[in-house]
């Protein structure tokens, strides 16, 4: 947080989990971009570098994962927020590798969003 | 004749000796009649000769002494009546003539006045008949029965009158002929021994008895009532049938004898035969033949009874005591052959023959009955050992077969079940008799299913078949009873984990699907509430953009009561989420906090948990519920997820408390009862109210998800779907329940003790 408010990418599939996420980032003078699948999210990354993502799992082409392990090495210092509406996702290790621990998994329904965006901010702190 | 042979061979053959005896007999009766026909021909014969003999004897003694008077008569010194001469010849006389005792000479008073006797000289024969006589009609004639006066001997005295030279009667001469001399006579005749004579005189007295006799004793009269006979016969020889006094039965021949015809009889001679004595010969000669005879017949039942012995009844008795014995059951025995004649050798023959075949066909049955037994008991073992019941019925429908397995089941006890309905014996059946009735009478295979009977307080289902029998033509049926309680549990169970699985499978791919739009909800619902608060600087530029405050949007959507639907939203979201978050546990597998812990310890703290529960507290105090414990001593630890394992027992705990608070009965306090038991491999719990129980349509559904009785909004229709899964697929243990209307419910959990295996 030095200087520029962070950049972060929201990835998912469905507009109004998007947009709401990017109205709640805003509201706390982040910029925010948004994908609706990791295909539009790389494209984007590639003209706009992040500085943290929140990532759906089940995206309609390639998966959120997929994504951010094809996304890490050209952006290493990017944070990975993953959301998911699956129970039974369990992460596997070449995500635990990239850095992604189990407490950057956030389960749907996000009652609150703003535990998700506190986590994030720790993480690019 | 079958009668008369009917007793034992001995007295048959005693029979048959005698009978072949009997015409010997006729013939020795008749040889008899005709020996005394012919003796009393003989008898009749002897005595008619006799008496003529004596007859003759007679005619001869009086013509002798007629002869001899004649001669006298004529004599010189007669004539004279020289007495001294007389005397001289009489005596010399009766020296020739020793039959007379004496010659005498009357004159015509009747005085003797000549005798050969001198003594007796000078008596008076006035009196005597003979002299009567002679003197009366000029003849010969007799006298009657007389004792000599001179000589004391009986005599019979003839007299003949005599003249004198001028032709005139001067007298008499006599001679007295000496009774005795007959004897003499007689004992030269050599009569028959049985032969009596007698001779009487004109009077009728005995002059005579030969051979002599003390009881008739000369002199006498005699027998009045023969006499009488004799005298009044029309003819002066004769025959006569006597019965003496004393009782004998005589023949007598009798001959009146006469002088001169025209004279009275002066003397009457009877012979008598005594019959006995006449028939003695014949019925001795009968008496030796019968002896003989009886001592042939007594030889031959001798020779009979030996040689039957030898030829009938040796083989008999041999044959007779191996029937007895064969009668008695033992079958080796067998009659000697060889002895006997050849139809007892046959009939011997045959009968072991028979006994043989008796044996053999004995031991066959004892061999047939063996396997027949063996039969019986492997079939008796199969229907024994079989787990289904089985009771026979007759063709009347009464039982009359039931295996150990149906004994169990029986109301009644086996002895007083046989020959019963089966509706009394096994109550379930009654309300079945139609089918039973119809397996009888049309020879139809029958089946119920699920038929429910309790038992020992446990609700049993039961399959039944009524099989008719038609075989060999034994009427009747069969009713086959399986317990099938175990398998529709497990059929219950396997349809309920199915179902639990593909809901949890659904719940899972379900939970996704909702969670992305309720995150929409959630999220834009929070993002709603935030676009309207005054401390975001963007929310206040944005309203002045719009021509107006922050303040009067919050305002109005206060006053549109806007944020309160908002938080609507919110918490019905939330809310949402949660029933979701619950119907993923379903599916959801976590390893973490498996440990091996005490079931009865995990009971005490889950059913402390209750009585602190707050939910249950306000509404159903669980302090008013009687808790029976009945656990199992050294129960074995069971690996498992502690917290979840509660979670399940609190839940049971609640339902229960709710379901008696529900219906309340007042006759019955609530009681709950924990019970554990164990096995080598699984602990099991049971959890057992007495509440109100639940009926056949909730009992197979209460661990379906949103399946609930309660009221709306008491319960979520959850909490048994993720007991249910925390038990099989956390665990791999078991839930069920039994439950039956007014009955309470038990819940019972099986868990494998090793934990999910």
């Amino acid at each position: 947080m030095t200087g520029h408010p962070p950049t972060i990418l929201v990835v998912d599939d469905e507009e109004t989990i998007r947009d709401s996420l990017q109205v709640f980032l805003e509201a706390r003078g982040w910029n925010v971009v948004t994908a609706a699948s990791a295909e539009e999210a790389l494209e984007i990354l590639a003209n706009c570098p992040c500085d943290g993502a929140i990532v759906d799992i089940r995206l309609p082409g390639q998966n959120g994962d997929a994504m951010i392990l094809a996304a890490h090495p050209q952006y290493p210092a990017m944070k990975w927020i993953i959301c998911t509406g699956s129970m039974e996702f369990r992460l596997g290790p070449e995500v635990l590798a990239v850095g992604v621990t189990s407490q950057d998994v956030f389960t749907k329904p996000i009652a609150d969003m703003g535990k998700l965006v506190d986590r994030l901010q720790c993480l690019l702190a | 004749m079958k009668a008369f042979f009917s007793g034992s061979i001995h007295k048959s053959l005693t029979i048959i000796v005698l009978l072949v005896a009997l015409p010997a007999m006729a013939l020795g009766a008749y040889t008899m009649f005709e020996s005394r026909l012919h003796a009393e021909n003989a008898a009749r014969q002897d005595t008619r000769g006799l008496l003529h003999a004596l007859s003759s004897i007679q005619t001869g003694i009086v013509s002798e002494a007629k002869v001899l008077l004649m001669a006298l008569e004529h004599l010189p010194e007669v004539e004279n009546g020289s007495r001294e001469a007389c005397n001289q010849r009489f005596t010399v006389l009766l020296g020739d003539h020793p039959e007379l005792s004496n010659i005498f000479l009357t004159d015509k008073a009747g005085i003797v006045i000549a005798s050969g006797l001198p003594a007796f000289l000078h008596k008076d024969l006035s009196d005597r008949l003979y002299f009567k006589e002679a003197m009366a009609t000029r003849k010969f004639s007799a006298g009657a029965f007389n004792v000599g006066r001179a000589s004391g001997l009986p005599i019979l005295v003839f007299a003949l009158p005599v003249t004198d030279g001028k032709g005139a009667y001067a007298g008499i001469v006599g001679d007295s002929f000496k009774l005795e001399y007959y004897d003499k006579f007689l004992g030269k005749l050599g009569l028959p021994p049985q032969a009596r004579v007698g001779i009487f005189d004109r009077n009728g007295l005995r002059m005579l008895a030969y051979p002599p006799d003390a009881a008739l004793p000369l002199g006498e009269a005699a027998a009045p009532t023969l006499w009488k006979r004799i005298v009044a016969a029309p003819t002066d020889e004769g025959m006569l049938d006597d019965r003496q006094p004393n009782g004998k039965h005589v023949l007598v021949a009798y001959a009146r004898l006469r002088l001169r015809p025209a004279d009275a009889p002066y003397a009457t001679i009877a012979v008598s035969m005594d019959w006995q004595d006449a028939f003695r010969d014949a019925r001795n000669r009968f008496t030796h033949s019968m002896m003989l005879l009886a001592l042939v017949v007594v030889f031959t039942l001798f020779i009979a009874r030996r040689m039957g012995r030898v030829a009938v009844l040796a083989g008999l008795d041999s044959l007779m005591v191996a029937s007895d014995r064969l009668g008695k059951g033992d079958l080796t025995a067998r009659a000697t052959l060889g002895s006997g004649s050849l139809e007892i050798r046959r009939l011997a023959d045959t009968f072991n023959g028979m006994a043989q075949g008796l044996e053999s066909r004995a031991r066959e049955l004892r061999q047939r009955d063996a396997e027949l037994a063996k039969i019986r008991n492997l079939l008796n073992n199969i229907l024994e050992s079989m787990p289904s019941a089985i009771i026979a019925l007759d063709e009347n429908g009464l039982v009359t077969l039931c295996n150990a397995s149906a004994q169990s089941l029986c109301a009644l006890p086996p002895e007083k079940a046989l020959g019963s309905p089966p509706g009394d014996v096994l109550p379930l059946l009654a309300a079945h008799l139609d089918k039973l009735h119809v397996a009888l009478c049309q020879r139809q295979v029958q089946r119920v299913e699920r038929a429910s009977l309790r038992l020992d307080g446990m609700e049993h289902l039961f399959d039944l078949q009524f099989y008719p029998l038609v075989a060999n033509g034994v009427n009747g049926a069969v009713i086959r009873l399986d317990d099938v309680t175990e398998r529709e549990r497990l059929r219950e169970m396997m349809i309920q984990s199915e179902k639990m699985a593909s809901v949890g499978g659904l719940a899972a791919g379900m939970a996704h699907e909702i969670n992305n739009p309720l995150s929409s909800i959630l999220q834009a619902a929070q993002v709603c509430l935030m676009q309207f608060d005054p401390a975001l600087e963007s929310n206040r530029k944005a309203a002045e953009d719009c021509s107006c405050t922050i303040e009067a949007v919050r305002c109005y959507i206060k006053e549109r009561r806007i944020e309160k639907f908002l938080e609507g939203i919110q918490e019905a979201g939330k809310r949402a989420a949660a029933i979701v978050s619950s119907m993923l546990e379903f599916s959801r597998k976590s390893d973490s906090r498996r440990a091996p812990a005490n079931i009865n310890e995990i009971l005490d703290h889950s059913l402390a948990l209750a009585a602190t529960d707050y939910d249950l507290k306000k509404r159903y105090d669980f302090r008013h519920i009687a808790i029976i414990r009945d656990y199992a001593p050294d129960i074995p630890e069971v690996v498992c997820i502690r917290t979840e394992i509660e979670q399940v027992l609190l839940n049971l705990f609640k339902n229960a408390a709710q379901a008696m608070a529900a219906h309340p009965d007042p006759e019955r306090k609530p009681t709950i009862t924990v019970r554990t038991r164990h096995t080598d491999e699984a602990v099991s719990l049971a959890i057992q109210d007495n509440g109100p129980g639940m009926d056949e349509h909730v009992r197979p559904r209460v661990f379906e998800p949103f399946f609930t009785t309660k009221e709306p909004g008491e319960g979520t229709g959850l909490g048994l779907s993720v007991s249910y899964f925390i038990i099989t697929t956390n665990h791999g243990g078991t839930i069920r329940v039994e439950s039956r209307p007014g009955q309470g419910a038990t819940f019972i959990i099986n868990l494998p003790r090793g934990g999910r295996p």
